[in-house]
């Protein structure tokens, strides 16, 4: 014999498939019926049914003349991406070029007579204001 | 250097800057600054730059390729061109001093005026970082007296200066000339000096060590003019002389009873003449010239220092025995005064000059010549006949052939001369040192022609020639033998003195019309040489390798 919680369960089981069986049924008919209704759709189709209709012309493809092409001209307009919430905001600058630092060390000419300074750390600040610092490697020399 | 990932840089353009534009080894050319000097023979001047340790660009097949098209070279070391690295004027008289820190210093040091000794300021200013201001440090240097008083030096312009003549590799010494003036430089104006126009008469050394920030500068007389100029000498020929007299002769009562040819010189009181007169020789030799002029210094690729020095030698010698005599001794009152007087004789010249290197000969350009004569004087009565037979054959050069008669009347009372030679002049003394920066260049009568008709050859000017620093040679300037439009040749000989010892160049060997101007030297050439490819060049207008 069934216990108690499984008499419950087939009883719930029953009523929601007679709940089914009915009322979904008939709210799908009457939907389609409004879409119907709606478009004619029934009515075009019983058109079609006794009419015969005419055969369309394909459009042929256009030539191309021969020859140079004009110039054609694109144009598109640069649209700032709005200023994210983190991270730098364009324009970066940098507001002082005496704090910038220098490795002792630059990269030499082939020679060996002239260096170009090698930049170790640059001060910059981005249009918000906020500080940028770049921190550069010093050039490191291979041992021979 | 550098790390591996970073490319060189620099300026690889290198060759021979001619016309300004460089000679790429592409066989293009490409647009350059002209190195140059206001005095000719500096123009080409070269000094190799080498900072220790900097290695060899090492570059990839496919790179070298690429540079090789397009004429690069990527070197690890520097020439500094004339007064210019790498195209640009550096500052008078400077030079660069690369530190034991491998710091590079621009050297400015001017020595003009101090040849009596005292103070100067020697600057190191900071060289080579290219950005921020430099840093620079001043000394008060100690110059010493460089010894210019004596001896005096002939033919000069008397003007002294001292300039830098080349440097070692790093920079830590440099030589400087001690030079004095010679003619005009100014091209157009006449002036048979201005082939070498400041000739040395000293020399210097500025020795830098240490660090910028505390270099100890030294400077030290590597020659005063004494020791600069070297030695001259000349030894004259032994010759005896011979002379023919003709004595009068008289009785006791004072009358004339005739005329001795004699060689025993007369007694006094007595009336007498000479007939001719000859200077007898036996091989004698003259010899006068100079040695150790110290005429250039240069330091190698290694920084040792090398000393060039010049000599002139001319050598003669006269083999002329006595007169051979025919006719009678004694002529009686009355009597034609008649005789032969021959001579047979030979004279050879050698003119030897040239150069070596740290005491070896490199380079000695040499002429002979030798002349053989006969010489007559035939005695009729009070009058002669002078004959002479001449062959000289010169090498290089020609022979030359020659003869002549001439009727002396009435022959002069004190005689007629035997001998001396028709082309070969004999020097005159230079046992003077002060004489010789004037002696680098002398004229001889030379044959490398035939003259015209009864004229000697023209005259051919020997000369040393300094083409710059480190290259130098000889010319041989022909003189025109007649009026205008005075045809100049210019004749530069093949060979050239170079650090690396004896080379050759292609000669230059150039006519040029003066007009009516009398000796200009003004087809002046210029030479230059490179120390990173050892090459060397020559031209007719500036050149150097950078």
């Amino acid at each position: 014999m069934a216990t108690l919680a499984q008499q419950r369960a087939a009883i719930a089981a029953g009523m929601r498939s007679s709940r089914q069986g009915t009322s979904e049924a008939s709210r799908r008919a009457t939907g389609e019926a409004m879409v119907s209704r709606r478009t004619g759709r029934d009515e075009v189709d019983d058109l079609n049914a006794v009419i015969t209709q005419p055969r369309q012309r394909t459009t042929l493809r256009t030539v191309e003349p021969r020859g140079s092409v004009p110039a054609q001209v694109g144009r598109g307009n640069y649209t700032a991406p709005p200023a994210a919430g983190a991270g730098l905001a364009s324009p970066v600058t940098e507001p002082s070029f005496a704090v910038r630092e220098f490795w002792a060390n630059g990269l030499a000419s082939s020679d060996g007579l002239f260096f170009l300074p090698a930049p170790k750390k640059i001060v910059m600040q981005d249009a918000n204001g906020a500080e940028a610092v770049f921190e550069y490697a010093q050039p490191v020399v291979p041992s021979p | 250097m550098n790390p591996d990932n970073v490319p060189p840089w620099g300026c690889p353009w290198h060759g021979l800057v001619k016309g300004a534009r460089v000679q790429l080894p592409n066989g293009s050319s490409r647009p350059y600054s002209q190195p140059g000097s206001t005095i000719h023979n500096m123009s080409g001047n070269t000094s190799l730059l080498a900072c220790p340790g900097v290695p060899v660009v090492e570059r990839t097949e496919e790179e070298a390729a690429a540079d090789a098209d397009a004429g690069m070279q990527w070197w690890n070391v520097a020439v500094l061109a004339g007064n210019r690295l790498h195209g640009r004027e550096m500052p008078a008289g400077g030079w660069v001093y690369i530190d034991p820190a491998g710091d590079r210093w621009l050297v400015a040091l001017s020595l003009s005026g101090a040849t009596g000794g005292g103070t100067r300021n020697l600057t190191l200013r900071r060289f080579g970082v290219l950005g921020g201001a430099p840093t620079q440090y001043v000394y008060s240097v100690t110059v010493p007296n460089m010894g210019q008083t004596t001896p005096v030096i002939s033919g000069s312009d008397g003007t002294l200066s001292v300039l830098r003549h080349h440097s070692n590799p790093t920079g830590s010494a440099s030589v400087f000339e001690v030079s004095v003036g010679f003619g005009a430089s100014l091209p157009g104006q006449p002036d048979a000096n201005r082939y070498w126009p400041r000739r040395p008469c000293g020399w210097v050394e500025v020795r830098l060590s240490g660090p910028g920030a505390e270099c100890e500068v030294v400077i030290e007389v590597l020659k005063t003019r004494a020791q600069a100029l070297g030695t001259a000498y000349f030894d004259d020929f032994e010759l005896s002389l011979e002379t023919y007299w003709l004595v009068e002769e008289r009785d006791g009562g004072g009358a004339l009873t005739g005329t001795r040819l004699t060689t025993d010189s007369p007694p006094p009181g007595t009336t007498n003449s000479v007939a001719v007169y000859h200077a007898i020789s036996d091989g004698a030799a003259l010899s006068s010239g100079f040695d150790d002029y110290v005429v250039g210094m240069w330091y190698d690729n290694a920084g040792v220092r090398h000393e060039l020095t010049a000599f002139r030698h001319v050598e003669m010698t006269l083999n002329s025995p006595p007169i051979e005599h025919e006719g009678p001794t004694w002529f009686p009152a009355g009597s034609t005064i008649t005789g032969t007087f021959s001579i047979t004789q030979t004279t050879t010249m050698l003119i030897r000059f040239g150069y070596l290197l740290d005491g070896v000969e490199v380079y000695a350009q040499e002429y002979n010549a030798a002349e053989n004569a006969e010489y007559d004087v035939v005695l009729n009565g009070s009058d002669a006949v002078q004959s002479g037979s001449i062959s000289a054959t010169f090498d290089p050069g020609i022979t030359i052939t020659d003869g002549y008669a001439t009727t002396v009347a009435p022959r002069p009372p004190t005689g007629l001369s035997l001998g001396g030679s028709r082309y070969l002049g004999a020097p005159s003394a230079w046992n003077d040192p002060g004489l010789t920066p004037s002696r680098i260049s002398l004229n001889y009568r030379w044959g490398f022609e035939v003259p015209a008709a009864g004229q000697l050859p023209p005259a051919v000017n020997f000369a040393l020639y300094r083409f710059c620093n480190q290259l130098y040679g000889v010319v041989n300037w022909h003189l025109p033998d007649s009026g205008p439009p005075f045809l100049y040749r210019y004749h530069y000989l093949p060979a050239v003195v170079t650090p690396g010892g004896l080379g050759a160049l292609p000669e230059i060997d150039t006519t040029q019309s003066r007009g009516t101007a009398f000796a200009q030297f003004d087809v002046l050439a210029y030479g230059s040489w490179c120390p990173v490819t050892a090459q060397a060049a020559r031209d007719t207008e500036p050149v150097c390798f950078t």
